[in-house]
């Protein structure tokens, strides 16, 4: 029997996912950084004000400019990879902020100019899905090490049953395809009619996800999972090749989680003794009182 | 349990007769002169079992530990061929084929990438059509983090996270607990495919710990999918395709 027809990632333009270029743009940035706000740290509860908050994968810092110039931020700190943030690439002049904005370039786990403790609320959008898995743990172990007890990490990623799991939506015109194809055929399919690479994204589902939050030593305060509504005659193909994975599971496009760096017996020392009502700063003296 | 009584003849005659009667011999696997390789075969019991009893052709066997080289009775490997080291790294292996693949116990133990390396080699070394039984730990199991024989709460590891349990665990006097994958079944799954394999049957084995979990943490387990926190183990039947795939309904976006 003939196989109905895959092709139905992109039924008109409104669907069309933004270019790389676009996405350099200050307009994009603008409504990007409302829309998560809207839909994901409001909702999450995030705390600006008075805090220092870093941006894991900020990208050219469309996110910290919303805050800053919606909130009144201790510090704002971006870090990614890609390093896009200079002024004349985005249009943001965040060097005229002085001390409040800074940027780091690079993989968070082997950044090391960020104080221990220091940040307030870590945001991470999208940037998870990029890492291998091995790459999360590390940089988690880094988020937790540097949140200050009871700091917050809130962050949405994207799951590999996404319809786009695997970033192949611009290249082959099948939602899910890298839930029913292996990658090894997709990867030589791709050479052959694009002349380039797939992209590496990792093949987590919702509840590894959760289980890497609780490993990395985070509180789970909150866990929403975003389902993926596209092609369903796709996912019914998807479905049958995994009847043994529940639908809860199997349909999941992306994760959001709202996390907590808990306050430990170890922390205690740092809090230093209690001296006329006041914590005083610094080790508490050793010989005791 | 003490290491040196896994080296025990009686210790392996009867592992190797529970993973027959648990694990392979619920999967369609045609035994008979068959090419067998275990990934992860400890000293070869499974292999013995597998030759002595179910008629397969030749085994053979790989440990990164090498544990048959404290065999009190070497005559046990006998026809076996045991390869110190990893799958990819042994050279003898690497122009070998195989009709059938098992591998019990271990792939929980790697780092997920390399999960992703040792399957993609596993798919390719089997003939074209040959068949893949792996049983795994999943990271939501009774006994996912190897904690057992140190906590007795139940799944303390998706209660509270690694630093706070090693540092328990140290305060003890205890070694920190050893690395397990993060991963729960589904994301299994999911590898498999990537790697190349057809899944053809799974099975799923019960958290006996759950229900004493649910009681003692409620609110710290409701952000695990269900079906995959009642899911200890998984067992799967894997194939490596006969033919090459069938990529005709695929398109460039317009």
């Amino acid at each position: 029997m003939r196989r109905p027809s895959l092709r139905r990632l992109h039924p008109g333009q409104a669907t069309r996912p933004p270019t790389v270029e676009e996405k350099r743009q200050s307009q994009w940035g603008t409504s990007q950084a409302h829309a998560l706000w809207q839909s994901l740290y409001g909702p999450m509860g995030a705390v600006v004000d008075g805090r220092t908050v870093l941006d894991l994968g900020c990208s050219w810092g469309y996110m910290m400019r919303f805050l800053a110039e919606e909130f009144r931020p201790r510090k704002l700190i971006g870090t990614d990879p890609g390093g896009a943030w200079e002024p004349s690439d985005s249009g943001w002049d965040w060097m005229a902020m002085g001390d409040l904005v800074e940027f780091h370039r690079g993989d968070l786990a082997e950044i090391h100019a960020i104080p221990d403790g220091s940040v307030d609320l870590i945001m991470c959008t999208s940037v998870l899905q990029y890492m291998t898995p091995e790459g999360i743990e590390a940089n988690l172990a880094t988020c937790r090490r540097l949140l200050r007890p009871g700091g917050e990490m809130i962050l949405r990623t994207r799951c590999f049953t996404s319809y786009i799991g695997a970033d192949l939506h611009r290249l082959i015109d099948t939602p899910y395809v890298h839930m029913i194809h292996p990658e090894d055929d997709l990867r030589s399919w791709v050479a052959e009619h694009h002349d380039r690479a797939t992209p590496y994204l990792n093949w987590l589902t919702a509840t590894t996800y959760v289980t890497t939050f609780v490993r990395a030593g985070f509180e789970v305060v909150d866990v929403r999972r975003r389902m993926n509504s596209r092609a369903p005659d796709v996912r019914e193909r998807v479905a049958e090749l995994y009847p043994w994975i529940d639908e809860t599971e199997r349909n999941v496009a992306e994760v959001e989680a709202r996390l907590v760096r808990p306050v430990t017996v170890e922390d205690l020392p740092a809090l230093g003794p209690i001296i006329g009502g006041h914590v005083a700063a610094g080790p508490p003296d050793p010989g005791g009182r | 349990m003490n290491e040196d009584r896994k080296l025990a003849p009686e210790w392996g005659a009867d592992t190797a007769l529970e993973l027959w009667n648990g694990v392979l011999d619920h999967f369609d696997v045609e035994w008979n002169r068959a090419r067998v390789l275990d990934v992860g075969a400890s000293w070869g019991y499974l292999l013995r079992h597998l030759l002595d009893q179910r008629g397969i052709a030749s085994a053979v066997g790989v440990d990164p530990r090498a544990p048959w080289r404290r065999l009190g009775d070497q005559s046990l490997i006998g026809d076996l061929t045991l390869h110190e080291g990893e799958v990819d790294t042994v050279e003898e292996l690497q122009d070998a084929r195989f009709d059938v693949i098992v591998s019990t116990g271990t792939l929980m133990l790697l780092t997920p990438t390399r999960q992703l390396e040792t399957l993609h080699w596993m798919r390719d070394h089997l003939e074209p059509g040959g068949h893949c039984v792996i049983a795994t730990r999943t990271y939501l199991s009774h006994y996912g983090a190897d904690q057992q024989q140190h906590l007795s709460s139940p799944l303390p590891h998706l209660v509270f996270g690694a630093p706070a349990i090693d540092a328990l665990l140290a305060r003890r006097g205890a070694a920190p607990l050893r690395y397990m994958n993060p991963s729960c079944a589904a994301t299994y799954l999911m590898l498999f495919r990537r790697a190349g394999f057809d899944i053809v049957d799974v099975r799923r084995t019960s958290n006996i710990a759950l229900e004493a979990a649910r009681e003692r943490f409620p609110e710290r387990l409701v952000f695990f999918n269900d079906q995959e926190l009642e899911t200890s183990e998984l067992h799967v039947h894997l194939r490596r395709p006969a033919g090459p795939a069938d990529l005709s309904g695929l398109a460039v976006p317009e």
